[in-house]
């Protein structure tokens, strides 16, 4: 909290304060002074009625006055009106008082009732206080019956009004304070408590995301490892069996050449419809390698894309982890949605091969839900001079204002927590800013959302990443 | 594990030959692929192939890196010792461990090959070793 909020969150509270201690004081010498038509009965019978409407008059007054508290909008006005009720009703109890013969008991009676009913108050008690020694000072030459005795009662009792109504004004404002501050310094702490619980959140999740991504990592590695046998076996044993079969096949013409009367040879021979096989064999061995030689450079692009088995940096051409990944989702795609690529080679840079694939494979995903079932993408990766530049265009309905701000946030998505974690783009972004670049949207494209990722050239710009880093 | 003797009936003497993977399949399809190009024995426990290394010579071991009782690249080391002047070629899925590529950097294997390889690569590179080995103890 800045210095200028404090000040206008203090002078805020304080004006809440006053206005509900100005009303409160307000709303009961409202209430009380109606009673006073009681203490008149006892004290001036013979005036009692003749005061009654002034005391209920003063009193209605007092009602607006506590209306108009209530309504104030500034301190100023709270204090004007709670100032005028005061002087309102002081008014009338002066005018009352100097036709009552018993002077000495009003005075005592009203005070006590003035001070009773704003002594636990701040500022309508400090007024109150004054407005007692006012009053006595105009009673005491208006005829008091001042002996010794008296002023020194008189005097001790408002001594002690005022004693008591300063130092509670004086405990009620440090106590305020106190509370004010403390509850400042709680929000503070709060808040930075709900901070930190959303930090540790952040990193936690970080740090499951990178792990997953380093158990898939993991398990890729072990999967190409585990393909690796037998597609060895597969792919060389293809050679050796066709080999056997031409084998077989040139013994069996040589039988059937040397025996062209052996009716059921050739019967046989033809029941086994040996001239299909014949003609068959070739293109099922061709189909084998073909199809072994799909699963090699299937496994290439596994293997290329999981380079990142490891974190370490290596210093190579970041396009090529780029194709093995554009190869690996190209397989996939829907049939509406076309991919294009124009990356020529580029320039060896510091990097990750495994969390920069990542990266890829996020934008080019993001890129694919974008489109749906029907779109263009388009992948350009670009040298210019101090950077390079792997933009990911899509053909979707671009990014929304009112996500724009929240773009690289964790727990951001708006995929719906079934297709997307909001991690992609935050973690992306984190890597990107290990390799010392960073990943942005470009605002001026449009229909569509244009992300570039820019990499720097320079040598020591990249840092190893470890998923941790907050 | 011992094939038959097929040895060709021309006077040309093929490598003799030692296979060593703990994958029975692989075996056989070694045998089966090269059986006409190299004089093969075929061990699928790498301790057994160490002791068989003390009664017998061989111009050539073909071994696999992972392996349960000892890995390849000890084999090597250990069998180094036993018949210095024996060729290794490493065939292994592990081409990318740094271990694998500090081995073949430092000599303990005179080559690797990456599963999945083809026999002629094979033959190729257990030509090549055969001929730096024959031209070593020339030199020699």
């Amino acid at each position: 909290v800045s210095g200028v909020d404090d000040r206008a969150v203090w002078t805020q509270s304080c004006f809440v304060r006053e206005r509900m201690e100005a009303m409160v004081a307000s709303l009961l010498i409202v209430c009380i002074e109606p009673f006073w038509y009681f203490f008149d009965r006892a004290l001036e019978p013979e005036l009692a009625l003749s005061f009654l409407p002034w005391r209920v008059g003063s009193a209605l007054v007092g009602a607006l006055c506590a209306l108009g508290i209530a309504r104030a909008r500034g301190l100023l006005a709270v204090r004007a009106i709670t100032l005028f009720n005061v002087l309102q009703t002081a008014a009338v109890v002066g005018v009352l008082t100097l036709q009552a013969e018993h002077r000495m008991e009003y005075f005592v009676g009203f005070s006590v009732v003035l001070w009773a009913s704003g002594a636990f108050f701040t500022w309508p008690a400090t007024w109150e206080a004054a407005l007692c020694v006012g009053g006595l000072l105009v009673m005491l030459p208006a005829g008091l019956d001042a002996g010794p005795t008296t002023l020194v009662s008189v005097g001790a009792y408002l001594v002690s009004t005022a004693i008591v109504c300063v130092v509670g004004v004086g405990v009620r404002r440090s106590l305020h304070r106190r509370a004010y501050h403390a509850s400042l310094a709680l929000a503070a702490a709060n808040d930075a408590l709900e901070q930190s619980v959303r930090e540790l959140r952040d990193a936690q999740a970080r740090l499951v995301a990178a792990e997953k991504q380093a158990a898939l990592g993991r398990m890729l590695a072990g999967l190409s490892h585990e393909i690796h046998n037998p597609l060895t076996i597969v792919q060389n044993t293809v050679d050796p069996l066709d080999d056997y079969f031409q084998t077989v096949l040139r013994l069996l013409d040589q039988a059937r050449a040397a025996n062209p009367a052996d009716g059921a040879l050739h019967a046989a021979c033809a029941d086994a419809e040996l001239d299909f096989i014949r003609a068959d064999q070739a293109e099922a061995v061709d189909s084998i390698r073909a199809a072994c030689t799909r699963i090699r450079h299937i496994h290439q692009d596994l293997r290329n894309f999981v380079r990142g088995d490891t974190t370490a940096l290596e210093r190579s051409d970041p396009g090529q982890g780029l194709a093995a990944t554009l190869r690996l989702f190209a397989r996939g795609l829907p049939p509406g949605v076309q991919l294009h690529t124009d990356c020529p080679p580029l320039p060896a840079i510091d990097h990750s091969p495994g969390p920069l694939n990542q990266v890829f494979a996020n934008l080019l995903q993001n890129a694919l839900d974008a489109v749906g079932a029907e779109g263009e993408i388009r992948v350009q990766g670009r040298d210019r001079g101090d950077h390079l530049e792997f933009a990911f265009t899509d053909s979707g309905t671009g990014v929304p204002d009112a996500v724009l701000a929240h773009l690289f946030e964790p727990f951001f998505t708006t995929k719906g927590a079934a297709s997307g974690t909001g991690l992609g783009l935050a973690i992306s972004q984190q890597i990107a800013q290990s390799h010392g670049g960073r990943i942005e949207l470009d605002r001026g494209h449009g229909p569509g959302a244009r992300f570039v990722l820019r990499l720097p050239t320079r040598r020591g710009a990249a840092a190893r990443w470890s998923g941790a880093s907050a | 594990m011992r094939p038959p003797d097929e040895s060709s009936p021309t006077a040309v003497r093929l490598p003799r030959t030692l296979v060593v993977d703990d994958d029975p399949a692989m075996l056989r399809l070694v045998h089966r692929v090269f059986r006409k190009d190299l004089d093969m024995v075929l061990v699928d426990d790498p301790l057994r192939a160490l002791a068989l290394l003390e009664q017998e010579s061989f111009d050539i071991a073909l071994i696999d890196f992972t392996m349960p009782s000892l890995n390849g690249l000890a084999l090597a080391q250990r069998g180094a010792v036993l018949r210095p002047a024996m060729g290794w070629l490493m065939l292994t899925a592990h081409d990318a461990l740094p271990e694998v590529r500090a081995a073949a950097g430092q000599g303990h294997v005179d080559a690797m090959l990456a599963k999945p390889w083809n026999r002629e690569e094979v033959l190729a590179e257990v030509a090549r070793i055969l001929q730096r080995r024959a031209g070593g103890a020339r030199g020699a």
